[in-house]
């Protein structure tokens, strides 16, 4: 029985009095490449955290392949790109890489990805501590940890951030290769909407702590010749919507 | 208002609202003011109304060595205020503000002259009575004043880039083998060593020395405990970057055993360190009993700090079981080591909790 890459039911998320996440139901199958869009403090990262199982489960069930998020098996499933400030600022960029490669017992990069490594130019860097790396060659180094290991969904939380426009467009070919090639999922939380909207196949809005809505690529190029961009509808959408206007 | 005074202020009324927000830590907090109240009141303030005996003894006989001490000592802990405000206005939000240079003088000639104040009325308070040599004292009260007059008037641009934690360099002998988590601990630890200047701290403490075998005994224990702070110090940079670490692995495989490989190192270390200080102990003339003991505490006392960084640092629902902990580690220290260490303990344990 084939289960979707990502399963999540009935998530309830809260931090205090603030409820976060609300009975949040979301499914994303096997090669698919998501945006995930929101408002500043709409409960992005906490979603994404909580997938990653970093973020103990209040209330739900968040599946990936099957697995319960935060088990083992899902953990290997899994590649997370985490924010930068808790990358080891004293440890070069090999070492990082080789760390977890151990842990998640793999030799290294692989072909593809140690290939994306080096069209992000990183060649010059390998032996430099990350605290001595820029924003985006740090933010770099976080999308190549959660690429190590082949795992079958990718969780990018602001990835496109402090890249050039160059190493943006490196890494989304990348994410579509490996979608296309070996069936992975990605999810990219992100606010450059312009920049993303063409690359995904989905777009998800995520708004007063639930999925509010999703369009497909078709509806985006509809919208498109329509002369409408995406962020035309993330606006009308928001405006729509009685506590947000 | 000045704006660094202004954001002193700011962050105290913040600091004030997470007291309030926070009882258990609040709470906390209030009884550590009342220790230290009562520790001033039991212990030190007798101290100060009658000075030592050898320390008046020393003075008479030195009045030269121990003033150019003192002028040092304070020299070099109000250097540190001075490059830690010039940091603050060269790295900080107001670093490109207008008037911001005029501004940081008189913030630092303010806190400079606050503190030599403070620095002033040790020497003052602590031989002023009965004490020969008027003249020279006169110099000691007067050299932590000169220094606050000095210092403002330095350049802080230079200060500001030695203040630049220097990256540790990869060492040849770890290219031949993959990397580990005590690598990082190891380098993280090297990074937060300060300055060897620190070691002056200690040379007053070795003016109560007495004469003979007894003095260098003492001598050596100083030396041993000054060591072994630094040492401890290191540990517990290592034990940081548990929770650092956690957050960066979390999402990882193997999640569990990789927190145990974190907790080895600094264990290990921390282990060997307090076997040796407890051996540097026994040989300068501590009883055998005595010296297991305080090997026994010093390891409980790594064991609990390693405990709070490892389960607990990251889930503030645990404060209380983490207050109690602090409460254990300081009861160990006032029953097994001298009562003049507690202050250092109870500084230590703020400090960590400021930190958080």
């Amino acid at each position: 029985m084939s289960h979707p890459r990502l399963q999540i039911q009935d998530l309830r998320l809260r931090y205090g009095s603030r409820q976060v996440l609300n009975d949040l139901h979301w499914e994303i199958a096997a090669a698919q490449l998501i945006a995930l869009i929101g408002p500043n403090g709409s409960g992005k990262t906490s979603l994404l955290r909580s997938v990653a199982g970093s973020l103990p489960v209040q209330h739900g069930s968040i599946l990936i392949d099957g697995h319960a998020a935060g088990s083992e098996s899902a953990r290997h499933a899994l590649g997370y790109a985490v924010s930068v400030e808790v990358l080891p600022a004293e440890l070069s960029l090999s070492d990082c890489i080789q760390l977890l490669a151990q842990v998640r017992g793999v030799a290294g990069l692989d072909a593809p990805t140690q290939a994306l490594a080096d069209r992000f130019g990183l060649a010059n860097w390998w032996h430099t501590p990350v605290e001595a790396c820029s924003l985006g060659t740090r933010q770099k180094l976080s999308v190549l940890l959660a690429l190590l290991g082949a795992p079958r969904l990718i969780v990018l939380d602001e990835s496109l951030n402090g890249l050039d426009p160059a190493s943006a467009r490196h890494l989304k070919r990348h994410l579509r290769e490996r979608v296309d090639s070996d069936g992975s999922s990605v999810i990219l939380a992100t606010h450059g909407l312009s920049a993303t909207e063409r690359d995904v196949d989905r777009v998800a809005l995520l708004l007063d702590g639930q999925i509010a809505h999703q369009w497909m690529q078709s509806e985006l190029c509809s919208a498109r010749e329509r002369g409408e961009s995406l962020e035309d509808l993330v606006a009308d959408r928001m405006e729509a919507l009685p506590n947000t206007a | 208002m000045n704006p660094f005074w202004h954001e002193d202020w700011l962050q105290l009324r913040a600091r004030w609202r997470q007291w309030r927000a926070l009882p258990e830590q609040s709470l906390w907090m209030a009884s550590v003011l009342l220790m230290l109240g009562g520790l001033l009141w039991w212990a030190v303030l007798p101290v100060l109304r009658s000075p030592p005996e050898a320390v008046r003894a020393f003075w008479q006989a030195n009045p030269r060595l121990v003033v150019a001490l003192w002028t040092v000592v304070s020299g070099q802990q109000l250097w540190r205020v001075r490059r830690h405000i010039g940091v603050r206005a060269a790295q900080g939000w107001m670093a490109s503000w207008p008037g911001v240079a005029h501004a940081e003088r008189r913030y630092a000639r303010a806190q400079l002259l606050g503190r030599a104040i403070v620095l002033a009325a040790l020497p003052a308070t602590l031989m002023l009575r009965d004490a020969p040599q008027l003249g020279w004292l006169w110099i000691a009260i007067c050299a932590p004043a000169l220094w606050a007059l000095l210092l403002p008037l330095t350049d802080t641009a230079s200060q500001t880039l030695t203040h630049r934690r220097r990256p540790p360099v990869p060492r040849p002998s770890r290219a031949q083998r993959p990397a580990r988590f005590s690598d990082w601990q190891r380098a993280a630890a090297s990074s937060h060593k300060t300055a060897r200047m620190q070691a002056l701290l200690a040379l007053p403490a070795l003016l109560l020395t007495p004469a003979g075998m007894s003095g260098l005994a003492l001598i050596v224990s100083l030396i041993a405990l000054f060591v072994l702070s630094r040492a401890l110090h290191t540990q517990q940079v290592a034990l940081a970057v548990l929770p650092r670490a956690q957050q960066w692995l979390a999402s990882q495989p193997r999640y569990a055993a990789m927190r145990r490989e974190l907790l080895r190192y600094p264990l290990w270390q921390g282990t060997r360190t307090i076997v040796v200080f407890v051996s540097a102990l026994w040989l300068a003339g501590l009883r055998g009993e005595v010296s297991l003991l305080v090997g026994i505490t010093l390891l409980g006392w790594l064991l609990l700090h390693a405990l709070i960084h490892y389960r607990w640092r990251t889930e503030p629902r645990r404060v209380g079981i983490s207050l109690s902990v602090h409460l254990v580690s300081w009861v160990l220290v006032s029953q097994v080591f001298s009562p003049a260490l507690i202050p250092l303990a109870l500084l230590q344990m703020i400090h960590q909790w400021r930190a958080r």
